[in-house]
Parts: C-alpha cells; structure tokens; sequence
C-alpha cells in the first residue's frame, strides 16, 4: 500500500508543481539573475555587473518616494477594509434589534451583502473606468457635479480628485527618501476600500455564522449592548480571519499597481508628477521608459526589492498573528 | 517616445485592459513562433538575385512576416500593401499580424531572436530602438534609401521623401526607424464658432490676450489641454521656446547644455503659460481630464484651441457636432523680440517602421517597406487614413477633409518647419517637461520651480552614463 502511494500523490502534485517551476519559480530566479546583469530586455547578449543595480535603487528618488506610497497603503487601507468589513458584517449578522427572540442582522441584510459583495465582481477595468468618471475634474465628474450644484466648488474650479498632487500631510524628507499622501493616493486608497470591503464582509459574515448563537444569547441575557458583545464576544473569536485578512490586504497594499495604472495621469500611471507612482508602477516605467540601456535590469533589481518588502512583511505579520489558544466550538 | 498619429493618448484609457490581455496575447506570438519553426525546413525559400527591380535580392516563395500597429489608421492600408505584395511576389504568402501593444507583443520576439521581417514600431509603447541597436538587431536602413525606388529605379527611395524624413529616423547618425506618416502640429479650433463669434486667429500674444479676455468674457476658456497625457502640453512648451529662441534654444536642449532650461526663452515660455492659468484663460480642470474630453471641449465651443496633430478630425469623427470646421493654426508670437516669424510650423513624420536584422527574411522587409514608399501605396494610404504620408506628392489633389487642407495650407505657408530631438532620446526629460508644464497650467508651480525641475532632470540625464548620449548638429 505504502509503495502505490508515492505514485499517487506524484501524480496529482505533477501538473501543479510544473506550473508552478515554469511560470512562478523559473521566472523569479531568472529576474534576481538579471537584477545582477546589464540586460536590456531585448538581446540576448548582456554583461554581469554585480551589485550595481541595486546600489542605484537607494539614490532613485522617485523609487524611495514609491515606497513611501506603499508605507501610505499599507499603514490606511488595510486597516480601513478590515474594520468596514468588520462593523459591516456584525450588523449584517448580528447587529438586528433584539426586540424579537433570536440574534439576526439588520432589516434586509441579505441585499446589503450583495450591493457591497458587487465590486468583487467587477475586472479592474471597469472599476477603473466607473472612478474616473466619479472623480473626473469638471462638471461631467459625479462627485465635482454634485459639488456645483450644492455651491460648495466652484464651477472655475472643480476638484482635480485624481490630478491633485497636494499632499494632506506635510511631506517628510530625510536624504533622497521622501514621505507624502497626495491626495491622488488617498483616492485610489478610497477605491480599494470600496472594492474589498465587500470581499472581507462574506469573510467575516461567514465566520460569524459559524460562532454559535447560543454565545450571543448569553451575553444578550447578562444585559451585554451591541458594542460590548462585538468587542467581548465577535472579535475574539474572529482573530484568526482578520489576521489573514490582514496579510491578504498587507500584499494588496504592497501591489496597488492595476489601480495606478488605470486610474492615474501620466504615461504608464503613477501622475500628476510621480505622486501617485507605487514600487510596481515604477518598476514598469523603469523597465522600459527610462532611456539607460540596462532599464530592464535595474527594473530586475527593483522587482527583487518588492518581492523582499513583500516577504519581510508577511514574515512579520504571521510572526505578530501567530494563534494562541483555540477556542474549539 | 514615438510621434504616433493615434497619439500617446490612448495610454492610460485601455492600459488595464491591454495589460489584462497581455497575458493572453504573450502566448499567441509564442504559438506562431513555433509554428513557423515547424515548417522552417520545408519551405524557407531561397533568396534570390539581386537586380535593378529587386534591389535587395528578395526570392521567390520566401514567406514574409510583417506586424502593423492597430490604431488609429486601422488596418486597411495594411491589407491592401499585403495584396500588392502577394501579387509582385506570387507563391510568397505574407503573414499580416496586427498588434495594439508592440512592445509587450514583440519584446519576447526579440530576446528570443525571431522577430518579424517588418515592424510597425508605433503604439502607445513602442520598442525602443536604442538597446537594440545596442544588440545589433535592427538593420541599418541606408541600403533601402539608396536603392532605386519603387515606381523608377532612376530615382533613389531617398530622392522620393518629403524633407526631414530620414533626419527623424536617425539614431547614432544613422538611419534605423523610417516613419511613414507626416503630421502636422499646432493650434486647432473650430472656424464656424470663430466666424459667428467675431474672433480672428491671433498671431502674437497680445492678440491671443485681448481674444482670451473676450473669450472669457464669453464664458469660453481660451485654450486647454490633453491633461493627465502630459505629452501634449510637452509639445506646447516646446513651440513657445521655438518660437522665442529659434533653433539656438534647441541646440542648447538637445544637445543637454548645461543651463539649457534656465535661458531666457525658456523663461518666457514658462511665464507664458503661468500667466494662462493665473488668468482663467485654461479650461476648467483641465490638468485631471483625458484627451477625448479635452478635445471635445473645443468641438463644443467650450474652449478655442488645444495643441493636437493632424488625426485630430480622424480621432474624433464619431463625436463632431454639425458644422464645426476643424481648422489648424501655427503657434502664435509669444513675444515682441522672439526669433521665429509667425507661421513657424511644428511638423514631423511619425509611426515608425523597422527592419529587424536576425529575421527569417530581412530582404523581404526591406522590399515590403519600398513597395509602401511607391505612389500607388501612399496615395492609398492618404484616402484610406486621411492622413499625408511621407513620400512627396501622394496625397496631391486629393480633398479628403477641411482639416487636412488647412493642414497642408499651414505647413505649406510656413517659413520654418521645427522639429526637437531629445524627445526621441531622453524619455525621463520628456517626462519632466510634460509634468512640470502640467503643474505650470494646473497653477500648482512657478515659472522658477519649473526651470529648476526640468534642469535638474536634464543634469541627471547628462550625468547618467547609462543614457547613450545624441547630438544635434542642425
């Protein structure tokens, strides 16, 4: 038995396993390759330069100036999804009035999850195209035409939303490094939110239900509110959802790159001026926009450094979410 | 950054889209390429003598792989110079690919050393010549233009092409991109509103200031702007500094002078443009709209003048109200002291088309290429996409569009046809120009603050020995 086994199993992990050396691994090692080379992207023919590549990366200011953006990412929008997700779902689940016996969600929970599960199923493409028209920067912009007509902007000058380079916190030098939030950012941020809220809200809803409603009887019994019976009965026992979600989200920040390309100014994305450009958006721009002749091996190099930040960041965060003790219901 | 008459523009609008596709489209090349590796040893066919009507030694039954850019002249034109092939060349089958992406399309086809026999290098993103000189994989195009041409062997393929053709496809001095397409740039507007108006076309800026002022007054903005494609503004910023320095500044600007950005005509330009936004002469947010908007806005009569170039009318045929008449005018004097007479005309060749060098059959492609050059080919090509090609005369006689005639009849008056080089050089500078003067009209910036950006751009990319560096002699 022991001996069919092997074979068995081989042959099941044969298919994802080859998949996944020629389309993840081969790829991966290929570009750290390159990252150390002066290939062009286009002959096949190239020189080993070694470390150089990466040296350059700390005097790119506009890379530094990338990775300050995802730090913005990373610190506003998971954070943001996760607690929406969250106040949506324990309304949604149980946050019905208990004037009647049992612990239900609000009036007409089932079309609310549907309304906010409904970005999910949008490509980006068109999510990209519905936001440019709500934050186009004239009167045909949804958001600006509102404005106009309540008197709050004026028509001569209209919000520019996506082409305001402003940013809402006073940016921060140190040496080549720069840290803002344009506003251009905090829209895209506010787009992803509106697109994963509702993946997370089914995450959690789901969770919920699988907690016994015998708990939340209890707790309604000792005369627990609403709010106390989230923070002392929901949350605990959600850590481990909102730990993934939180990983999940963590590398979404880290990526961010469809939304800049679709929704910013500027060729390639990443406008007005650079300040809405990502790490991953750079990249690209690098690879193949930068007129050196070893772009695409510098862009090599950035990529490695994206996928390093990325690795370093979900090292930490299974380290700082590892479970304690289970709660077996 | 290629001069592409379906214009840099479509950038942003389908790049999530392409780049969702892209995936799916990388496999299809793939698929051919082993495809024609499969039926390689068959029938490669031979090539043949070289004589005085096949310059480049093309031989019979040689199959042919050429790949067009899909876009704004469509592929009609495309079609009709296969045929014509397949009929010179009877047996050789041509293989006809059209591409919306060349460059995410035939970057593979290059590392891999089986790119097409001809290239129609143009499109949003475009296969940048430079490193592949680099790796030798472009023919140098000097034996296409000095063979005998199509129509009469007498006369040379370069004696064929209207001024400034071959200049603009030079890298290294030498001649690798043959654009195909000659557009003209500069001011366009709609004649109808400027008839019932009482507007005149001004031809310095104190005209063009008592018309903005009237304009506004008029509840028209005076001028606006591709905005989030910062390649539009790039060009007006360009045409302000010919206009006030003359080919002197742009000596100093392609050459990366040190202090370029910061001479006088710079100066002014900057200033010319800040003064539009202080004084309300800029449409509305027009720094975070897209080009159809923008273009629109003048087709409406909500603006007088965007900078665009000759596809404008083709671009955007579907959304022309009844009776507007799409008319082009030259950069206006931006001063009294400039050093350009008014009606200096900024035109160029554009949509690129190149001769890879490790290719099945390069003659081929050299022998394609001069067959689009000859008269039959090019008239075609000025009825099918409305558009003038680059070999002299094609488009004679013919009266596609009001837009195109008083296209021609700028550039036929003009005094002086301009052209910039370090637009195909130094993209990052490019950028920052473009940028820079969208801050400048978003009235985000300074006169000073844009001096400063784009010279430092300019200073790095001196600086940088990874950027092969050009020189413009004239």
């Amino acid at each position: 038995m022991r001996n069919g086994r092997a074979p068995f199993i081989a042959g099941f992990l044969f298919a994802p396993v080859l998949l996944y050396v020629v389309y993840v691994l081969i790829p991966y090692v290929r570009t750290a390759y390159f990252s150390l080379t002066d290939f062009n992207g286009f002959s096949p023919e190239y020189g080993f330069v070694g470390l150089g590549n990466y040296l350059e990366l700390l005097k790119d200011e506009v890379y530094l100036r990338a990775i300050g953006h995802n730090a913005v990412v990373l610190t506003v929008f998971p954070i943001v999804t996760i607690l929406l997700a969250l106040f949506f779902a324990f309304m949604l689940n149980v946050g019905g009035r208990g004037d009647k016996a049992g612990i239900r969600g609000v009036r007409g929970s089932s079309l609310y999850k549907f309304i906010f599960f409904f970005p999910q199923v949008l490509s980006i493409a068109i999510v990209a195209v519905i936001w440019r028209r709500v934050f186009q920067s004239n009167d045909g912009g949804m958001i600006n035409a509102v404005l106009m007509s309540l008197g709050l902007v004026d028509e001569e000058k209209p919000l520019l939303f996506l082409a305001e380079s402003d940013s809402v916190i006073p940016p921060i030098h140190l040496g080549a490094f720069t840290l803002d939030a344009p506003v251009v950012l905090i829209c895209l941020i506010a787009v992803a939110i509106w697109g994963g809220v509702g993946f997370y809200l089914v995450l959690f809803s789901a969770a919920m239900q699988s907690i016994p409603k015998d708990i939340y009887e209890a707790a309604t019994l000792d005369g627990a509110t609403r709010v106390q019976t989230f923070f002392r009965v929901t949350l605990p026992l959600l850590r481990e959802h909102v730990s993934v979600a939180w990983i999940y989200l963590g590398i979404a920040a880290l990526d961010f790159y469809a939304l800049v390309i679709g929704l910013t100014p500027g060729a390639g994305g990443g406008g007005p001026n650079n300040a809405s450009e990502v790490m991953s958006s750079w990249m690209l721009t690098s690879a193949f926009r930068s007129s050196r002749y070893d772009g695409f091996a510098f862009a090599c190099a950035m990529g490695m450094s994206i996928a390093l930040l990325t690795m370093l960041l979900a090292g930490v965060q299974f380290r700082l979410t590892r479970s304690r003790d289970k709660l077996e219901f | 950054m290629t001069v592409t008459p379906d214009s840099p523009s479509e950038l942003n609008r389908r790049t999530v889209l392409r780049r969702a596709a892209a995936a799916g489209l990388l496999a299809a090349p793939a698929i051919s390429a082993l495809a024609a590796c499969a039926s390689e040893d068959g029938d490669g066919g031979t090539t043949g003598e070289k004589t005085e009507a096949n310059p480049f030694g093309v031989g019979d039954k040689q199959p042919l792989e050429v790949a067009f850019f899909n876009g704004g002249f469509g592929e009609d034109y495309a079609k009709f110079d296969v045929a014509a092939y397949e009929a010179k060349w009877p047996g050789s089958k041509v293989d006809l690919k059209f591409s919306k992406l060349i460059l995410t399309d035939y970057q593979p086809r290059f590392y891999g050393g089986n790119p097409p026999d001809l290239l129609n290098n143009s499109s949003p993103e475009t296969i940048p010549v430079g490193p592949v000189i680099q790796g030798n994989q472009l023919r140098d195009l000097t034996e296409l233009l000095e063979a005998g041409s199509y129509d009469d062997p007498k006369v040379k393929v370069k004696d064929t092409l209207v001024a400034g053709t071959i200049e603009s496809g030079l890298f290294n001095g030498k001649p690798y991109t043959l654009n195909y397409a000659y557009s003209i740039y500069g001011m366009w507007y709609d004649e109808t509103l400027f008839a019932t108006k009482g507007y005149t076309v001004p031809k310095n800026w104190d005209e063009f200031a008592a018309l903005a002022e009237k304009a506004k007054a008029d509840k028209i903005a005076a001028f606006t702007f591709q905005g989030i494609h910062p390649w539009y503004i790039f060009n007006v910023v360009n045409e302000f500094i010919w206009m006030a320095g003359g080919l002197d500044a742009f000596m100093k600007i392609d050459n990366l002078e040190p202090n370029a950005w910061k001479q006088d005509a710079v100066k002014l330009t900057a200033e010319r443009l800040a003064e539009m936004a202080a004084k309300g002469w800029v449409q509305a947010g027009a720094s975070g709209l897209d080009h159809t908007t923008t273009q629109q806005a003048v087709l409406d009569g909500k603006a007088l003048f965007i900078w665009c170039g000759s596809w404008l009318e083709g671009e955007m045929a579907k959304t022309i109200p009844a009776g507007v008449k799409l008319a082009v005018a030259p950069p206006w004097n931006i001063s009294a002291s400039d050093k350009s007479k008014y009606g200096t005309v900024h035109a160029a060749p554009g949509e690129g088309f190149i001769v890879p060098s490790r290719s099945k059959n390069p003659a081929g492609g050299l022998e394609f290429l001069r067959m689009m050059l000859g008269k039959e080919q090019a008239r075609k090509f000025a009825e099918l996409t409305k558009s003038l090609p680059v070999v002299k005369g094609a488009a004679d006689g013919l009266t596609i569009s009001n837009a195109l005639t008083s296209a021609s009849k700028v550039a036929a008056a003009a005094p002086e046809v301009i052209s910039w080089r370090y637009e195909g050089w130094y993209a990052p500078l490019v950028t920052a120009v473009g940028n820079a003067a969208t801050d400048l009209l978003a009235g985000k910036s300074t006169p000073d603050a844009f001096m400063a950006a784009v010279q430092k751009v300019a200073d790095e990319v001196a600086k940088d020995e990874k950027i092969v560096k050009q020189k413009r002699t004239a």
